[in-house]
């Protein structure tokens, strides 16, 4: 049910490539729109994932419009979306193809962030505080935004590889970052959503212009927003930190032992920190603070 | 295996899988690598290393849980 006259647009996002397509254009418009400025060509003419986005029957392209995924890795079990989700359809699309298929690094569910050739992995459950804490870095000045979803592990040396996708921001999180970054780097506001209301923030045009450069890890922290609690920390042994990040991996356990070398080196290259805050301002401080102990 | 604080991780080949092991599976994989033991040689050798003649019914017990875990865990092989 796939039409090669569909509107579409490829993607490059780090080391990895997307085609997207759907009979919608208002979703490729709005992918359009939010990947501004990320390159539509591959290095070789060839992208590693389709990820569609098409009407869940023939007739439901013209009544009631709605959309499934077709891709090469496809979900079980999914409602169809409403067309107005669309893009949004497409970004779980392209979450699952790197979860699921992705084999040229381990894939963390992290956030990650750099300063200088150093880089902070931000591990932690949906909804701890990783993706802000990541958005409020991306912005402030110095540091170069890696990824909010996926950190990408090197297989042989301690390097994070940039995955720098437009940050999924949800819930109080949006007002946060309205006040600290320009209004033109924000998609639509998507309401309705499992995870109530989101809105991306595309990251700074230099963190996507250096998407080919790693960075090497330095600190691994756990961060827990809990409103009005006192900044607080405490250092996680290697063992709860592996246990952590294996945890989080979507595909460590499937690399063999090159995925266990490259989380050990990992945690043997980086301490680690679980650290709890009540306000973004306690959150930065916290973690500069850390950072500068760290790589002093 | 790579040691983390006061415990071991170890990638298990054949299986694909991590453990994470304590100080005496540590102790009874090394004796085990490559060679075929009953569990008094296991405990023996225990005693032996660790200077631990004359606590032969401790060793037994703690050596016996270790490999009744090990074998669960696929990690040796239980010869009959």
């Amino acid at each position: 049910m796939i039409a090669d006259h569909w509107p579409s647009r490829t993607l490059r996002i780090g080391p990895a490539s997307f085609h997207l397509r759907s009979p919608f254009r208002r979703v490729i418009d709005e992918v359009n729109a939010l990947y501004r400025d990320y390159p539509a060509a591959t290095n070789d003419g060839i992208y590693d994932y389709a990820v569609n986005a098409v009407p869940s029957s023939p007739l439901r392209r013209w009544i009631k419009p709605n959309l499934r995924l077709e891709c090469d890795f496809e979900p079980f079990d999914t409602l169809p979306l409403p067309v107005e989700l669309g893009m949004l359809g497409l970004e779980m699309g392209m979450n699952l193809q790197m979860a699921v298929g992705y084999r040229r690094h381990v894939v963390v569910h992290a956030a990650s962030s750099a300063e200088g050739g150093k880089a902070a992995l931000l591990i932690g459950d949906s909804g701890a505080g990783k993706s802000t804490l990541s958005a409020l870095l991306a912005y402030r000045e110095g540091w170069r935004h890696l990824g909010d979803e996926f950190a990408l592990l090197d297989l042989h040396a301690p390097l994070l590889h940039p995955f720098p996708r437009p940050i999924s921001l949800k819930n109080a999180s949006i007002s946060t970052m309205e006040a600290r970054a320009p209004t033109d780097r924000f998609g639509p506001v998507l309401e309705g959503t499992v995870k109530g209301t989101i809105r991306h923030l595309l990251p700074p045009a230099a963190a996507i212009d250096a998407m080919q450069t790693p960075a090497e890890i330095a600190l691994v922290v756990a961060p827990h927003f809990r409103e009005n609690a006192a900044p607080a920390w405490r250092p996680m042994t290697r063992t709860e930190t592996y246990v952590r990040l294996a945890a989080s991996s979507t595909n460590q356990a499937l690399m063999g032992e090159a995925g266990f070398e490259a989380v050990w080196r990992c945690l043997a290259h980086a301490p680690a920190f679980d650290i709890i805050y009540g306000s973004s301002d306690d959150a930065l401080e916290l973690f500069e603070t850390l950072w500068r102990k760290v790589t002093a | 295996m790579r040691p983390v604080d006061d415990l071991t991780l170890v990638y298990h080949r054949p299986s694909g899988m991590t453990h994470v092991v304590s100080p005496a599976v540590v102790a009874i994989l090394d004796l085990l690598h490559e060679q075929t033991l009953d569990i008094g040689e296991v405990c023996g050798a225990l005693a032996q290393h660790h200077d631990l003649d004359g606590e032969g019914d401790d060793i037994a017990r703690v050596v016996g849980a270790r490999l009744d875990e090990m074998a669960a865990m696929d990690i040796i092989d239980r010869i009959a």
